[in-house]
């Protein structure tokens, strides 16, 4: 049993957590929520060793315990799995598990027993990968389930759980459920963080809401369903998550896609788009949602025929979203922001010509940035930070920013409110109505269904590079975009 | 605070210009010494101005030595062949061609980066051997001398008078033009932008639609032409060029002087006015050991000792 008795942690002078008492007991599922920015990660980090409290103690089965290094927590028995995994690509999956703890004989790695390690830990989590498999090659669902057998090859008697599921696609998250429900019969404690109240509610025995670096609430099973939980986290109540739809029928056409094909993940693409439409594209994993937005935006090769308003559009991404068309991608991180530069100068990127003909305007730039900061309610302090130092919703906002200073006419959204928490998620839809209602069309790709839903007007649904299906208006339930995502109403066969 | 923060190198070259003012004010606050000590550095200090911008973009460049060895060979064989009398003209025709030529092999290892698809790395190390190679070819492994007695070597040994026997030399008022307009270029332009963005995430920079081959390729020819420049003067300052020494390790020289600067090797972060002033803690340097009749053999170590302590002070401000 893991226990943190009045946690209080401060970077300068403000306080992350303040008093923090949480209990993770072996044999249960404890699930932590809160919004971003709630203090989740820091207390994870302190839970794990990566940080010294400035206040407050943790105890091990009873012993007041003090974790200097991360080494220090799991030999006490906590693991951690990180929604960014900690693997060794180039390294196989038995080097990975045993990394940094290499049994040895006379000096040298006892590969046979490394083996055995690995293979008993595999067998454990219920993995089907190869141990001599490199962690480069395997999914990332296939990397977790090595991340969590590594845990256990440590004996860990408490794994905390963040985010996992975030990257997964469904099938590989209701597996990764059954997986942390045996662990707990097993008796392993685990911590479990996720955004998604469902999943919280589906495991989790025990609830600890944060909000503001406090503990607000706890809640046990099985009065744990996300209306009773989302109120907690937000601290006030969630009007409706999904604004209003407007007309849209009557409205002209505002992009035309015909025949678009981008091998070998999007193939014959074909649909019309009004203006003031939200159009939502559906699918499994590896369907190809991204990469048919992708092509639209011209960031792959592609043949085919786009119209924008009856204009022909082609040519690469710049000359694309010149013409209109602007792409937010999915990944923040890595490919939607820059996230070491300002706040500013990311919503100056995607219109560089357009803020320095030739030199900058800064001022400029930076009434652009107050405006947009206005419109959208970017929470910021100044515009001339980082924008990795905002929190996801934020983040999300400012990449928005930064391709509707363009003004485009059709706005292809790429899992809009991914690992964003519930409140800015609300604002999030707000913001793409909003747009909607000002006559731009709109394209939003997501592997949330209820997002979907909830926002668009109509779904089309993709499965192995086609759109395979379109639904509308009652139509629009999680039951039939999973038919004909997974094929079953195409009647093909799943090969 | 933020001015430390951005700015130290040029507070730490101020500290270390008053320690050698202490312990040597008879030589070396002369006006002379100190012009001597720029005057010295013009060339490395015109390629380190070029190796921010590439280091900026998210790149490195090793070739800048051969590189200039090259350019210059080439511009001091053009201008002997117009013959001893050659004037004024020839002089402006070996000017282009050390110019030029410097700025093509420069775009050649941009396009080697970005249409090749190599490291810069690798790409600029084939450079760095092979550059120096044809160089000893032209020069037949030895020293090419300029037959213009006199017009040639004035690019570097004359400029404007400052009285005395003062000179604010051509060679440095190119430097000082250099690294201005460099400045400039980074900071107020949208091709500076663009070179901050690719090298901070290339990928994010696709995705906004950057045209990201061509800020790379453009970093490398910006560098190409500051490196031509360097050569011209080098070569002027000595009316020679020697084949097999010239310009050797002035890759890594350069490299540390960007380093010493503040900039990233990992790229996105880095200012010329940074870069100059570890130019000139570099050059102050090298000055206090002559002036304490220091073996010169110490030179290295010192120098070696400066980078990491430059590299350590920064990081730990980040940490903090």
């Amino acid at each position: 049993m893991v226990e943190a008795q009045g946690i209080t942690h401060r970077f300068g002078s403000f306080a992350a957590l303040t008093s923090v008492n949480l209990r993770l007991q072996v044999g249960e599922i404890h699930g932590l929520i809160g919004e971003n920015g709630a203090g989740k990660s820091t207390l994870l980090r302190i839970l794990s060793g990566l940080i010294i409290p400035s206040e407050g103690e943790l105890s091990v089965d009873g012993v007041a315990r003090r974790f200097a290094r991360p080494r220090e927590a799991s030999d006490a028995g906590i693991a951690v799995v990180h929604q960014e995994l900690n693997l060794i690509p180039d390294l196989t999956v038995i080097e990975n598990i045993s990394l940094g703890r290499e049994p040895r004989r006379a000096g040298l790695l006892d590969r046979a027993a490394m083996r055995e390690i690995a293979v008993r830990a595999l067998e454990r989590v219920g993995s089907p990968s190869d141990p001599d498999a490199l962690v480069r090659d395997l999914p990332l669902a296939e990397q977790q389930l090595v991340e969590i057998a590594r845990a256990m090859s440590q004996n860990a008697r408490i794994i905390i759980f963040d985010e996992p599921t975030a990257v997964l696609p469904r099938p590989a998250t209701l597996k990764l459920l059954d997986l942390m429900r045996q662990l707990k019969s097993e008796g392993v404690g685990i911590a479990f963080v996720s955004h998604h109240l469902d999943e919280i509610e589906a495991v989790c025995d025990v609830v600890t809401v944060l909000r503001d670096g406090q503990v607000v609430k706890e809640f046990h099973a099985p009065d744990l369903a996300p209306e009773v939980l989302a109120p907690a986290m937000v601290g006030r109540d969630l009007e409706d998550m999904y604004p209003a739809r407007t007309e849209v029928n009557g409205k002209p056409v505002a992009m035309q896609v015909q025949g678009l094909s981008a091998p070998p993940l999007v193939q014959g693409a074909q649909f019309e788009l009004r203006e003031g439409e939200i159009l939502g594209v559906a699918g499994l994993v590896g369907a190809g949602r991204t990469e048919l937005l992708e092509a639209i935006a011209g960031l792959r090769p592609c043949s085919g025929q786009i119209s924008l308003k009856g204009q022909a559009v082609s040519g690469n991404a710049r000359r694309r979203l010149a013409q209109g068309i602007a792409y937010v991608p999915e990944d923040r991180k890595v490919t939607g922001l820059h996230v070491d530069l300002s706040i500013e100068e990311n919503i100056g990127m995607a219109q560089l010509p357009k803020f320095a003909r030739p030199m900058l305007n800064a001022g400029a730039r930076r009434a652009a940035t107050e405006a947009w900061k206005e419109r959208l309610d970017i929470k910021m302090r100044s515009a001339e930070d980082p924008v990795g130092s905002l929190s996801g919703g934020n983040q999300q906002k400012v990449a928005l920013a930064k391709w509707l200073e363009g003004d485009p006419a059709v706005l292809l959204l790429d899992e809009p409110t991914r690992g964003v928490d519930i409140g800015a998620k609300a604002e999030i839809y707000k913001v793409i109505a909003d747009l909607a209602a000002e006559g731009r069309a709109c394209v939003v790709a997501s592997s949330e269904m209820p997002e979907l839903i909830g926002l668009c007007h109509r779904i089309l649904v993709m499965r192995q590079g086609r759109i395979v299906g379109e639904v509308t208006g009652t139509e629009m339930t999680e039951e039939t975009i999973l038919n004909y995502a997974a094929g079953v109403e195409t009647g093909e066969d799943v090969a | 605070m933020k001015f430390l923060k951005q700015y130290g190198v040029i507070v730490a070259f101020f500290l270390l210009f008053i320690v050698s003012a202490i312990m040597d004010p008879g030589n070396f606050l002369r006006p002379e010494n100190l012009l001597l000590l720029v005057r010295q550095n013009v060339d490395i200090g015109l390629i380190a101005v070029g190796m921010t911008i590439v280091i900026v973009a998210g790149g490195i460049d090793l070739s800048v030595g051969a590189l200039m060895t090259l350019a210059a060979a080439v511009g001091l064989t053009a201008l002997n062949q117009q013959g001893p009398a050659g004037g004024a003209a020839a002089v402006a025709i070996a000017t282009v061609v050390t110019v030029g030529l410097g700025t093509v092999l420069g775009l050649i290892n941009g396009l080697l980066v970005t249409m090749g698809r190599l490291a810069p790395f690798v790409a600029t190390l084939c450079g760095l051997v092979a550059f120096r190679s044809l160089a000893l070819v032209i020069g037949q492994a030895g020293e090419i001398r300029s037959m213009s007695p006199d017009l040639f070597p004035r690019i570097a040994n004359e400029g404007i008078n400052l009285g005395g026997n003062l000179k604010l030399t051509w060679g440095m008022m190119i430097f000082i033009g250099m690294a201005v307009i460099a400045h400039i270029l980074l900071e107020r332009t949208a091709l500076g932008r663009g070179w901050v963005a690719v090298g901070s995430n290339e990928k994010a920079s696709h995705y906004a639609a950057l045209p990201v081959a061509k800020l790379k390729t453009l970093s490398y020819v910006f560098l190409g032409l500051c490196s031509g420049l360097a050569g011209l003067i080098y070569a002027s300052r000595l009316n020679s060029v020697s084949t097999n020494n010239m310009g050797t390790l002035y890759e890594l020289d350069a490299i540390a002087a960007v380093v010493i600067g503040g900039a990233s090797l990992a790229g996105g972060k880095g200012k010329v006015i940074n870069t100059v002033f570890g130019v000139l803690i570099l050059a102050l340097i090298g000055n206090m050991l002559v002036l304490q009749n220091v073996d010169s053999n110490w030179k290295g170590f010192v120098k070696g000792a400066i980078i990491l302590l430059a590299v350590m002070v920064q990081r730990e401000r980040k940490a903090s």
